[in-house]
C-alpha cells in the first residue's frame, strides 16, 4: 500500500472522528439544556397533584429528554481528556481504598475540573497539546504527592535514624 | 499535668475556616492559602481524611457538569465532635496563657 495514501487516510479518518466528536458533544450540551429545570419539575409535580391526565404527555416529555441525556452520556466520547489525567485514574488502584477514596479522587476531580476550563479556552491544536503537556506534569506530581502519602511513613522505616536526623537538620 | 488538646494547629484553623458552613476541598484550600498555609492537593486531602477518620468533619460527595462532563467534588463540613475538640483545644491554649500571665503586683 501507497504510505502517502494510507497517511491520507488516517488523515480523512482522523477528521471524520473529530467531526463526530464536534457533534456528538454539541448534542450533549443542547440536551443538557433541554433538561428539565427544577421550576418545571415543580410545575408538573403540581399538575399530577391537580390532574393526572393533563400531566402525563408533560412527564413522558421530560422523561424522553431524561432518556437522551442518557443515551447521549453513554455514546459520548471525551475529547478533552487528557491521556496523563487518565494514566492517574487508573494508577490510584495502586494504592489502598482509604487513599483512592479520600486523596486520589479529590485531587484527579480538582485537576480534571482545571483541565476541562483550560482546554475550552485552547483554540488551536498546539495550544491544546501544550495544556495536555503541563496537565501531564501536573498529574505526574500529584501522582507522586499520593505515593509519598500512601507509602511515606511505611518507607521511612527502613530509612536509618542517622540518614533521618541529618535530613531534619536542613529543615 | 495538663491534658494536650486533641487538635494540632493546623486542625485548628481548617476547623476555623470551615465555620458552620460547608465548603468544597478546593473552596478550604483556597481560604487556607488566605490564611498563610499552602498545602498541596495531596497533602491537604490527607489532612482532611485525618480529620474525617476522627469524625472532627464530615464529608460528601456531590457532582456538577462542567462542559457536559460530571465532576465529583468532595464538600466538607465541620461535625458535632469537631466543634468540642475545637473548644478543648482553645481552653487549653487559654489555660496556657493565664499559667504564663505574670501576677499582679500589689
Amino acid at each position: 500500500m501507497n504510505p502517502w495514501a494510507a497517511w491520507g487516510k488516517l488523515r480523512r479518518g482522523r477528521k471524520a472522528a473529530t467531526a463526530a466528536r464536534e457533534i456528538v458533544t454539541t448534542c450533549h450540551d443542547l440536551a443538557l439544556r433541554l433538561r428539565p429545570t427544577e421550576h418545571e419539575m415543580r410545575l408538573l409535580d403540581a399538575l399530577r397533584r391537580a390532574d393526572v391526565k393533563l400531566a402525563e404527555p408533560w412527564e413522558k416529555l421530560f422523561q424522553s429528554r431524561a432518556d437522551l441525556i442518557v443515551k447521549l452520556n453513554a455514546v459520548r466520547l471525551h475529547p478533552r481528556e487528557s491521556g496523563p489525567i487518565k494514566f492517574l485514574e487508573i494508577a490510584q488502584f495502586l494504592f489502598s481504598h482509604r487513599t483512592r477514596e479520600l486523596v486520589c479522587e479529590p485531587v484527579i476531580e480538582e485537576l480534571r475540573e482545571d483541565y476541562i476550563l483550560a482546554a475550552k479556552r485552547c483554540r488551536t491544536p498546539r495550544a491544546l497539546a501544550w495544556a495536555r503537556f503541563c496537565f501531564g506534569f501536573r498529574a505526574l506530581v500529584a501522582f507522586l504527592g499520593c505515593f509519598r502519602i500512601s507509602c511515606g511513613s511505611a518507607l521511612g522505616r527502613f530509612i536509618p535514624s542517622a540518614v533521618k536526623h541529618w535530613w531534619t537538620m536542613f529543615r | 499535668m495538663k491534658k494536650l488538646p486533641p487538635l494540632s494547629h493546623l486542625q485548628v484553623l481548617v476547623l476555623e475556616c470551615l465555620g458552620t458552613g460547608k465548603l468544597s476541598g478546593r473552596e478550604l484550600r483556597a481560604e487556607l492559602a488566605n490564611n498563610g498555609t499552602k498545602k498541596s492537593g495531596p497533602a491537604f486531602y490527607q489532612l482532611m481524611a485525618r480529620l474525617e477518620e476522627a469524625g472532627f468533619v464530615e464529608g460528601e460527595k456531590s457532582q456538577k457538569i462542567i462542559e457536559g462532563q460530571i465532576i465529583r467534588e468532595r464538600f466538607y463540613r465541620i461535625s458535632a465532635a469537631g466543634a468540642r475538640a475545637k473548644r478543648e483545644t482553645y481552653r487549653f491554649y487559654e489555660s496556657l496563657g493565664s499559667l504564663g500571665q505574670t501576677p499582679a503586683r500589689a
